[in-house]
């Protein structure tokens, strides 16, 4: 598969799920954001701000804080659909690094919605030393369900948790061996065995996936 | 990028200013705990008898807040 036939595919996909992915997004965001925040109510009290050294901690929480906004706000009901004539949100991935440990990467990715259809407007911040690089845009939509892979027995593995795996070999490669192709052989194996790889519910983080499967460690595609 | 961050204490226990927001000239803090992560809190912050304090918001208020708060959240991003 060469990437001008996949672009077309992609395209051709990605406008028949807008309608059910918007859906999927509104109920995946609501269970997320009611899962697992509680919000404290304070009465009044005197103001009492100090600065503190920025540490691996407050980016973590700042992260997950900044996703649950988004989560509860896309998630509150009214004022809902508004939102998503704009945007619809995206999520905390663990990924690999180069030393094979895993790391916390904050990905925030925006589809802006319009009649022409999606366009992605994202940036990868990745944790490194206790400070945050950005990696610039992505080269691709991967928060899309259609970029799903899936491994050899037919188990699902987000395209998110495959980011720097991909990546790193699209980097690396020529033309016709660059993560395009993987991604869509790995449609291609989806679909073979009667899955849906337009699916969203395919998208797990490492976290879900080695709770989901029982293993140790989940690298991403083709690997468990 | 700002070297510190800005942290509230509230019943001595520390949250994370993540962001603020002004709106219809009040101040707004959307603060998350460092200590439960899973904590949270929306502040309405003004000035009472020359002290600044703060005070969550209403319920009827919560909705709005939010919408705002993630609105300028994907502004900054952009």
């Amino acid at each position: 598969m060469k990437n001008d036939e996949f672009e077309l595919y992609y395209k051709f996909t990605r406008k028949l799920q807008k309608e059910k992915q918007i859906r999927d997004i509104d109920r995946k965001m609501l269970d997320i954001a009611n899962s697992s925040r509680k919000r404290r109510r304070f009465d009044e009290q005197t103001e009492k701000i100090s600065k503190q050294k920025k540490t691996r901690k407050f980016y973590k929480t700042r992260a997950r804080a900044l996703v649950f906004i988004i989560s509860v706000s896309l998630g509150l009901g009214v004022g809902t659909k508004a939102l998503y004539d704009e945007v619809a949100p995206i999520i905390t991935v663990y990924v690999q690094n180069e030393a094979d440990n895993y790391t916390l990467a904050e990905w925030f990715g925006y589809y802006n919605v319009s009649d022409e259809g999606y366009f992605l407007d994202s940036q990868i911040k990745r944790e490194v030393n206790d400070g945050w690089f950005n990696e610039g845009p992505m080269p691709f939509d991967y928060t899309d369900p259609e970029n799903l892979s899936i491994t050899e027995d037919g188990r699902k593995v987000g395209a998110i948790v495959d980011y720097y795996n991909g990546f790193n070999r699209y980097l690396r490669s020529n033309i016709d061996k660059g993560y395009y192709e993987t991604i869509y052989t790995q449609m291609e194996r989806l679909a073979s065995i009667g899955k849906d790889p337009n699916s969203i519910d395919s998208l797990y983080t490492f976290e879900e996936l080695t709770e989901m499967l029982g293993k140790e460690e989940i690298k991403g595609m083709g690997v468990n | 990028m700002k070297d510190y961050e800005e942290v509230i204490k509230l019943d001595n226990e520390d949250f994370l200013i993540v962001s603020r927001l002004n709106y219809e000239g009040k101040e707004y803090l959307y603060v998350n705990s460092l200590v439960n992560e899973s904590d949270y809190s929306i502040l309405e912050e003004y000035e009472k008898d020359g002290r600044t304090v703060v005070k969550s918001i209403d319920d009827d208020k919560y909705e709005l807040i939010m919408n705002l708060f993630t609105k300028n959240l994907i502004n900054d991003n952009n």
